[in-house]
């Protein structure tokens, strides 16, 4: 058997469960429907037992992002951070002439700009 | 074409019943019931009693409820799709089952173990969607926390099944197969060298599998004093029962990769009759689910940043380190 074959008959597999789970889903909601009374609390937003507005209950995008480098890999750079900004004028230069001759040697070892 | 129409009957059996659907909802039923017992006994509680033979029918008494309970939809939320979502990782942990030697027709090929991998993902990004399609601050906090989570685990988890299939492959050609390397693995375990890695590797995929099980101390996404069910919280009725269902077929699978690349699947009894080989699969699956729910019991939750930090510094680099030698052996 090829792998194409494997991927067709999985997908073939996943493609007849995904079916049938889902039809069983639309028939639940249709059985359900026919004696369960309809429910006017939960359809409102709770957090911490208040309700709350759309817009506050929803987390701006970028904490998607942003979340495991301010909470996962800070101690990695939080050092640095400390030693750059000392309010020394003459430090904050040190670090961004570093900074400026890694990039330069970088871009020396793969081949400068002009290729 | 005769031969073309019965393979395609075969998948479609096997899709269904045997070992797909039926099979695996029984099995999932006794998961639960089994995992829910012996938590409960390792905290001197009864757990299941009432429902059943010593309470053997719970679970599925808790699927019918929740089957037919109201499907609320909050505000804003999406009404279908996150059940479609939940259909396709079930579709996806299923299609799984027929790369492994329980099912009769195997389908298997080189280098399946990708696929392999590609469909084990599927229910972790379908959960974590799940708490992104609700505008609950606890979904998105909960999701927010899985994702954080599934860069460690995920890596760590296929690492570690990754090591007896390298193993395998190398040594006994197994051709990166997932269902030629469950054949096989039981050899690697003949061979003094091999034992420390698959050691290795067998510890490191049971801890990154109860983390990719959400228990403790892994439960952070849905931590119930913190953010009530986390990515769940906004789920009743049908599709709530479709996250437990997923939960104990993600047990159930995942136990049975592990039992199978790590644990010998059948061995002893390789060339032993068939009702052996199905009770010695049946007692290390049991092992297994025993060992996680122990786990479980013993331990506190961990912090978010201490999860990572132990998945990173330790569970990481040692699966890492036993298939680098795996590779070069």
């Amino acid at each position: 058997m090829s792998l194409l074959m494997v991927v067709l008959e999985t997908a073939v597999s996943m493609f007849i469960i995904t079916l049938l789970a889902y039809g069983l889903y639309l028939y639940s909601i249709k059985v359900t429907k026919s004696f369960a009374k309809e429910s006017k609390e939960k359809p409102l937003i709770y957090a911490c037992g208040e309700h709350i507005t759309e817009k506050e209950a929803l987390l701006a995008d970028r904490h998607l992002f942003t979340t495991i480098w301010n909470e996962v890999f800070k101690p990695l750079y939080d050092s640095l951070r400390g030693k750059i900004h000392t309010g020394i004028l003459n430090d904050w230069f040190f670090w961004m002439f570093l900074a400026l001759i890694i990039a330069y040697t970088i871009i020396i070892i793969l081949g400068g700009v002009g290729g | 074409m005769v031969n073309g129409i019965s393979e395609t009957l075969m998948l479609i059996g096997e899709t269904l019943i045997y070992p797909g659907a039926v099979f695996s909802f029984v099995v999932a039923i006794f998961t639960q019931w089994f995992r829910r017992k012996a938590y409960a006994r390792m905290q001197n509680r009864m757990g299941p009693t009432y429902t059943g033979l010593a309470g053997t029918l719970q679970p599925f008494a808790d699927y019918v409820k929740l089957f037919f309970k109201e499907d609320i939809v909050v505000i804003r939320g999406y009404a279908k799709l996150p059940a479609f979502l939940l259909a396709l990782a079930i579709g996806a942990l299923m299609a799984i089952l027929l790369m492994l030697p329980i099912s009769p027709y195997s389908v298997y090929a080189p280098y399946d173990i990708i696929v392999a991998a590609y469909l084990l993902i599927w229910p972790t990004l379908t959960l974590a969607a799940l708490g992104f399609l609700t505008p609950s601050p606890y979904g998105a906090l909960g999701s927010s926390r899985l994702l954080t989570l599934t860069i460690a685990y995920e890596v760590a988890f296929l690492i570690s099944i990754l090591t007896p299939v390298v193993l395998a492959s190398r040594i006994l050609g197994a051709q990166y197969s997932l269902y030629l390397s469950s054949i096989y693995s039981w050899l690697l375990w003949t061979n003094p060298v091999l034992v420390p890695l698959m050691v290795i590797s067998l510890l490191t995929a049971l801890i990154s599998l109860q983390c990719k099980l959400l228990e403790k101390p892994f439960d952070i996404p849905e931590a119930e004093q913190e953010i009530v069910a986390g990515p769940f919280t906004e789920y009743s009725g049908p599709k709530l029962a479709f996250i437990i269902f997923i939960h104990d077929i993600e047990q159930y699978v995942n136990s049975l990769i592990i039992v199978f690349l790590f644990l010998g699947g059948v061995a002893p009894f390789v060339e032993g009759p068939l009702w052996a080989q199905i009770l010695i699969v049946a007692i290390k699956y049991i092992i297994v689910v025993l060992v996680l729910t122990w786990i479980k019991a013993m331990v506190a939750r961990f912090r978010v940043d201490q999860a990572i930090k132990m998945l990173w510094k330790y569970i990481v680099p040692l699966s890492l380190f036993a298939l680098i030698v795996s590779t070069v052996i």
